[in-house]
């Protein structure tokens, strides 16, 4: 089998992940920040390494700054719901995953607040930021949008974003879910408040870990509760970062392979995994554009950074069925809506789904061409 | 030479203050330090050994957050 639905997660995994993972059971299996002896110590201080390395990644002000959680949409769901109070307006794009339209529906339905969606221009950013301008209003207290597209690979100007946000003093989140480790992010640069991401996507971690990474400039309020090994005897949540979002023990195993993940990508250089990746998602594009019978949604000679995803349909054939056919020739891909409902109203795929290729740094240009010359037999 | 404790309220704190002082050639370690008697709850401390103006000073100036430094 090709395995090429690394958007959804990666695979395979850098060896030193493995690695890491598999003797993190071994040598760091106490609890840390929760005893004095010294195994918990030892988990502590790797984890807050990987604190370090992940404030280091993303230029973030320090290591407390990061908060690890379970997953990237838990990280979503502590900056909107923590964040957010009656009366607020919040802006996000047309390319959302349901991570953030999901929590943002809630509260609008609950009365709490409201929101609107701007038009991410594929092509032109200028006509991005000109949306949002326009739909700013006096109570807009967070503008939250994904770094790229999981369905359609584009980005949104998280950097003039930011600018715009630091300019009317409005507090920024960005999802970098299909972005993080593979498109740099710099959240003091781009002003971005909080940096939302999973561990087991291209920073090569495993499943069961992500982090929200603040600016230290507002604390969120807490969503869940617990124990955090410190100031125990008050019954109120600790107030400082990183203890604040981090009730109950965390998932070491996966922390450390995500520092693993990021040693890998610091070994091989980020701009290289990125030239990779983009480099096979040209050779997808050049090839099945040329097929009549294939109908693709992005010219990707028109963008000049793009997540490393590529989605396409048959023309007349649903997404699903042709992703089974391609399973049954040996090639992993994801089809559906992809849990974007905007991003494919906006694309006019809304009632097909699109397919969805997403290579890695792993994948070989064989492995590509092998899903090139399969596509087009199918086609 | 003396033996400053710096109390604090996280570990993630105690490992900051530790590596701040490793990088100025201090020597220093963690410790658990539950202080329940004094209403604290459970913590951590970092105990350094030197200097005792160029330890607080080192610490104050830092902006990491300590609950308290007492020299044993």
């Amino acid at each position: 089998m090709i395995y090429l639905d690394n958007a959804a997660t990666t695979y395979p995994k850098p060896k030193s992940v493995y690695y890491a993972v598999q003797n993190s059971l071994k040598e760091y299996y106490a609890n840390p920040g929760r005893a004095g002896y010294n195994t918990s110590l030892k988990t502590s201080e790797i984890i807050f390494s990987t604190r370090e390395k992940l404030a280091d990644f993303f230029n973030a002000p320090s290591a407390e700054c990061v908060a690890f959680t379970g997953n990237c949409t838990l990280a979503v769901n502590i900056v909107i719901k923590g964040l957010l109070e009656k009366g607020d307006h919040v802006l996000c794009s047309d390319l959302e995953h349901n991570c953030v339209l999901r929590p943002l529906e809630k509260l609008k339905c609950e009365g709490l607040i409201s929101y609107e969606t701007f038009n991410t221009d594929l092509y032109d950013k200028t006509n991005t930021l000109l949306d949002i301008k326009s739909k700013l209003r006096a109570n807009t207290k967070l503008i939250i949008c994904t770094h790229s597209s999981n369905v359609f690979s584009v980005l949104n100007p998280i950097s003039e974003i930011g600018e715009l946000c630091k300019q009317r003093d409005i507090y920024f989140a960005v999802d970098a879910a299909q972005s993080a480790g593979v498109i740099a992010a710099d959240m003091q640069k781009m002003n971005i408040n909080f940096l939302c991401l999973p561990s087991h996507k291209s920073l090569f971690g495993i499943m069961g870990a992500g982090a929200l990474i603040t600016d230290s400039s507002v604390l969120p309020n807490t969503l869940i509760e617990g124990g955090t090994g410190s100031a125990s005897l008050n019954l109120l949540q600790p107030d400082f970062m990183p203890d604040r979002l981090e009730s109950g023990t965390l998932a070491v195993p996966a922390i450390i392979s995500m520092g693993a993940g990021i040693d890998f990508i610091n070994r091989v250089g980020m701009k290289n995994i990125y030239s990779h990746e983009k480099d096979l998602i040209l050779e997808l594009y050049n090839n099945l554009k040329e097929i009549s019978n294939i109908q693709m949604y992005v010219d990707y000679n028109r963008l000049n950074l793009f997540s490393p995803i590529l989605s396409f349909n048959i023309k007349d054939s649903d997404s699903e069925k042709t992703a089974r056919l391609l399973a049954e020739k040996g090639l992993e891909v994801r089809a559906g809506i992809h849990c974007a409902p905007l991003a494919h109203k906006k694309m006019g795929t809304h009632n097909c789904g699109t397919v969805r290729i997403s290579p890695s740094f792993f994948t070989t240009k064989n492995d590509i061409n092998y899903t090139i010359s399969t596509i087009k037999k199918l086609a | 030479m003396s033996e400053i404790q710096i109390k604090v309220g996280s570990i993630t704190n105690a490992q900051r203050i530790k590596k701040l002082l490793k990088q100025n050639g201090i020597k220093a370690s963690i410790q658990r330090s539950s202080n329940i008697k004094r209403g604290e709850g459970c913590g951590y401390s970092v105990t350094a050994t030197g200097y005792t103006d160029e330890i607080t000073e080192l610490v104050k100036h830092s902006k990491i957050k300590y609950l308290k430094m007492i020299e044993i």
